[in-house]
């Protein structure tokens, strides 16, 4: 045994100076770069991306981008985390975190962009002012931009027109109390108010998100997220409690917490239920589903606490950005900001825009004549937010946070108390930030 | 003979190429799994690997999310055990007595075996669907027992059960197989002799045909609990997130969430190696009483 | 053939049980034949209903989205490839495991067997490390082999078994007649282990159909992919295509259905009847 064991690390050790030694193969003279998003499959935004790479590949012949984007959360994770841990970082790629992001910048996996973005002023200007900053990580430990902003999923309320009419409402919920009173007429009109698959537990987690935002508002969540701030403190408590109380006060369907995302959409596309809460990308989704109330779908933003009047206007905004990665060769380098310049021309934009109905952090964009009014009014209502916030956990280290605190919530609509699931969210993150 | 069966050039030219595949391909990367565990790696090529020695295991049995997670798959495995082995042979049994429409029944039992994770997730979320419209609780109205109705997947003391039965249902097939297989070994003569003796039912399944399929019954049984120690798949797909609770938590489902989710490398493969381990165990475990079993048999 | 007048009312009673059982096994196929003809709206209105009309252009977009076609031939090929090193060389590690005696056996029989315990997702850094860095992504016969590899562990342990069970003095008897070993093993040995390495195949080809974690680690062509990368064209973050999902996998899932039942029997029946008479 304890021969075969030395034959085995021998080989173990010749296995791994054999794979030090061979160096990657470039193909021709072709520069070789990999552009990994979430975006594949028959989905319009695929499309076009599809369409862009490869009018860029026409324009650079000497420029060979490889497409490996993935839509499947978990089949995405485990190409990118193999990809990361062999330091074949695709060039461009995207990863939903940012403070999650700090180990990776302070340890070159990330490509830090202050400098491209300030040798490119007309290049930088295209961005909305402030919009970079979402990815600044100073304050985290890691100077620098580490990531361009590339679509804003502008969250909102989603509500069914006719069935609110049935129940008799006629202004839409502009604070908490109304939309109490909303979900009791909708109650007596006998029709569920809410929609939440809580088997998907990001959905309960976006809704406390934005009790969250409008109850301690951006600076609240940031220093949640950097520790300033703890979870057991009373005002989190407070937000845990009154998103359990939704469910107490019925605003959800019997035996949500078994229901799966895809359920609670179709249900309110087939009119059943009133309201579900949502984020921008859903409005092409719905568009492009047979449903027969499409006429009937509006929304309105998150309603605020009249008891805090200050955080009216903090809207839940989730940005999603491309990072470029941190050990290219120059030429590599060349060609990926390249490709990433040509795909952030107001033209590149304006046409996914145009296509696939995303709202984008640049300026000078606006929606299509042709374009139908939901979105308008989407774009129209995206341009007043002057104050936004992403999720409570992109602003924390802790890489356990985002399961934890989901799990947590869906937990506590279930039996858990708000106390004893902040305890245990806090404990969390005191065993696992770095 | 007993020389032919010592000639090393024979045993070495047979054993070979599945040895070397099986060294670079299994043997390698589980020893450098192994060596990780015993490391603290953020799972990015640039970060040196920073020995730990055994902190990984130590907080690994500290964490009452893990020790909650090997408490269900005992309990997966011991239920799994019980169910699919008997009820595959039985199926097998039953198909191989029955020529005619045996195609058909070989096609059904392939069935769920063969059908895509997707299509399998679907099905099953339809059935145990949390209201009146589920499939199962609308059968259960239908027959008189809304009491009994229940949020199949959401309610703790379910969930497993639930797992267990889809898990069962997909797996039930390989050792229907299984058993065919070593019928089709058995030559006629002996089962026509068991036959004149007037052996019957259970008598018949007893000392017929329990001591002639052991072989196949031992195999089978390690490959139930090596496959449902190691399980992720039906978890995955019916209770991404462990469960209520954490009802339906399993190791491998930590392991994938530490090691491609949470960037802790090390802790990942730290319960890939307990899960490696247990099933060394528990195998050796049931082989030895079985042999036993064997012995009295005959 | 009077065997049947033989059985007993309990028997008759889990015959009956079976019938029942095999029926809701087959219901999930056409659970997902209904899908594949309905909309996503449709799917989740009633779970149990008819299509409302028969969508043939689920099956165009899954033909052409999930690019079946292209996938289906690439998996069989891998399957195919697969199932032969793993069979042949899976045979002959089990022979020499069943029949010889060496030292060291015992451990190395158990070292074969401990590969089923192994989560795959557990190696798949490691083997990432040793393929990604030699340069050979992309390469069908390597991960032929590696996927044999896997196999192993499931072939060797029921074809051990097996082989057990073929009685020794027949192959005593060759060997008198002056057969050398080689011939032993490819005249009777293997012959006689069929049925084993028929359903171990089975299994592998399960395994190797449904894998999706080696084709998404080790291909990054888009050619050369697999039927189980093809599927994962349909799922998105806010909406999963079922329709066309469920299309792909009744148009990838149905003809696998159909060979098994087809092929066992021949295969099965061929090959034992070959080795009695030979």
């Amino acid at each position: 045994m304890r021969k075969s064991k030395k034959v085995l690390s021998v080989v173990m050790a010749a296995a791994l100076a054999a794979s030090v030694a061979v160096p990657v193969f470039a193909s021709g003279d072709k520069v070789k770069i990999t552009f990994m998003s979430r975006d594949s499959g028959d989905t319009p935004i695929a499309k076009v991306y599809e369409d862009q790479i490869a009018r860029f590949m026409e324009e650079n012949p000497d420029i060979q981008v490889q497409n490996d984007s993935i839509y499947e959360e978990a089949a995405y994770n485990n190409k990118l985390k193999v990809a990361l841990s062999t330091g074949e970082t695709p060039n461009i790629f995207y990863y939903p975190a940012i403070a999650g992001l700090t180990e990776w910048a302070k340890n070159g996996v990330l490509l830090d962009l202050t400098d491209s973005l300030n040798e490119d002023e007309e290049w930088k200007n295209t961005f909305l002012d402030g919009a970079l900053d979402t990815y600044d990580l100073s304050a985290y430990g890691a100077d620098g931009i580490y990531a361009l902003p590339n679509e804003l999923n502008v969250d909102a309320v989603f509500y069914n027109k006719a069935l609110f009419e049935k129940a008799g409402i006629t202004e839409t919920p502009e604070t908490m109390d109304d939309l109490y009173d909303a979900v009791d007429k909708l109650k007596e009109a006998g029709i569920t108010p809410f929609g939440v698959g809580g088997k998907n537990t990001w959905v309960m987690g976006h809704i406390f998100n934005n009790i969250l935002a409008k109850r301690i508002g951006t600076e609240g969540i940031i220093q949640l997220g950097t520790g300033e701030k703890s979870w057991t403190d009373e005002d989190v408590v407070e937000c845990l409690q009154l998103t359990k109380d939704l469910k107490e006060k019925g605003a959800f369907a019997e035996g949500f917490e078994g229901m799966d995302y895809n359920t609670q959409m179709n249900q309110f596309l087939t009119g059943e239920i009133a309201m579900i809460s949502h984020s921008s990308p859903i409005i092409p989704e719905m568009l492009s589903s047979e449903s027969e109330i499409l006429d009937d779908i509006s929304f309105f933003p998150f309603p605020y606490f009249e008891d805090k009047p200050e955080f009216k206007d903090t809207h839940v905004i989730y940005t999603s950005g491309w990072m470029l990665s941190g050990t290219m060769s120059d030429e590599e380098k060349e060609a990926t900001l390249k490709l990433v310049k040509f795909m952030t021309t107001p033209e590149s934009i304006q046409e996914r825009m145009d296509a696939a109905m995303r709202v984008a952090p640049y300026k000078d964009i606006t929606a299509p004549e042709d374009a139908p009014e939901i979105f308008k009014d989407m774009v129209e209502y995206t341009g007043t937010i002057t104050k936004s916030v992403g999720e409570y956990f992109d602003y924390d280290t802790c890489s356990t946070l985002v399961d934890t605190s989901r799990n947590g919530i869906l937990n506590m609509m279930l039996s858990e108390s708000a106390e004893d699931t902040a305890a245990a969210i806090q404990a969390d993150i005191d065993a696992n930030r770095p | 003979m007993e020389k032919i069966r010592k000639n090393k050039k024979t045993i070495i030219l047979f054993l070979f190429p599945a040895v070397i595949l099986y060294l670079c391909f299994e043997v390698i990367p589980v020893v450098m799994s192994i060596y990780f565990s015993f490391n603290d790696w953020p799972g990015i090529q640039a970060v040196p690997l920073k020995f730990v020695g055994l902190e990984n295991y130590r907080n690994l049995f500290q964490n009452a999310v893990f020790l909650k997670s090997l408490q269900n798959v005992f309990i997966y495995v011991i239920v799994s055990v019980v169910l699919q082995v008997p009820l595959g042979f039985a199926l097998g049994l039953l198909i191989h007595h029955f020529k005619k429409g045996q195609r058909f029944f070989k096609a059904a039992f392939f069935i769920p075996m063969i059908l895509s994770v997707t299509a399998v997730a679907l099905l099953w979320n339809f059935i145990y669907f949390p209201t009146e419209k589920g499939i199962l609780n609308s059968f259960l109205i239908k027959l008189g027992l809304q009491d009994f109705t229940q949020q199949w997947l959401v309610n703790p003391k379910t969930s497993l059960l639930c797992l267990i039965i889809v898990s069962t249902w997909t797996s039930v097939g390989y050792y229907m197989i299984i058993c065919l297989a070593g019928l089709t070994s058995v030559p006629e003569s002996v089962i026509e002799a068991g036959q004149l003796d007037g052996a019957t039912g259970w008598k018949k399944i007893r000392h017929l045909y329990i001591p002639m399929l052991w072989d196949p019954i031992k195999m089978s049984t390690i490959m139930v609990i090596t496959g449902v120690l190691k399980i992720f798949d039906t978890v995955y797909i019916l209770t991404p997130t462990g469960g209520t609770n954490n009802s339906t938590v399993v190791p491998a489902l930590l392991m994938y969430n530490e090691a491609y989710r949470y960037g802790h490398y090390g802790t990942g493969s730290a319960i890939a190696t307990v899960i490696f381990v247990l099933s060394a165990l528990v195998s050796v475990v049931s082989l030895k009483l079985m042999n036993r079993r064997e012995s009295i048999e005959y | 053939m009077t065997k049947r007048k033989k059985h007993s009312v309990g028997f008759y009673t889990a015959f009956m049980l079976f019938v029942i059982v095999a029926v809701i096994n087959v219901y999930p196929m056409v659970f997902s034949i209904f899908c594949s003809f309905k909309g996503n709206l449709e799917i989740f209105s009633s779970f149990t209903a008819l299509p409302k009309r028969l969508r043939f252009e689920n099956y165009v977009t899954a033909w052409e989205v999930g690019r079946i076609g292209r996938y289906f031939l690439n998996t069989i090929i891998l399957a195919v490839g697969t199932l032969g090193i793993s069979g042949l060389f899976g045979a002959m590690a089990s022979y020499i495991l069943s029949r010889f005696t060496f030292k060291g056996k015992s451990k190395m029989y158990l070292l074969f067997i401990s590969g089923m315990m192994i989560p795959i997702q557990a190696v798949l850094i490691p083997l990432s490390y040793l393929f990604g860095k030699l340069g050979i992504m992309n390469n069908y016969p390597v991960l032929i082999l590696l996927y044999a590899a896997f196999c192993f562990p499931m072939t060797i342990l029921i074809l051990t078994g097996f082989m057990n069970s073929i009685p020794t003095e027949l192959e005593e008897a060759m060997v008198i007649d002056g057969a050398s070993i080689y011939q032993v093993f490819y005249r009777m040995i293997l012959p006689l282990s069929m049925p084993g390495i028929v359903s171990v195949s089975i299994f592998n080809f399960i395994q190797v159909w449904n894998n999706l974690l080696f084709p998404l680690i080790f291909i990054s062509d888009k050619d050369k992919g697999t039927i189980s990368m093809g599927l994962l064209a349909f799922f998105g973050e806010y909406s999963t295509d079922y329709s066309a999902s469920m299309a792909g996998i009744c148009l990838t899932t149905i003809p696998v259905i159909i060979a098994y039942v087809f092929f066992q029997d021949k295969i099965e029946n061929g090959l034992m009847s070959g080795a009695i008479k030979g």
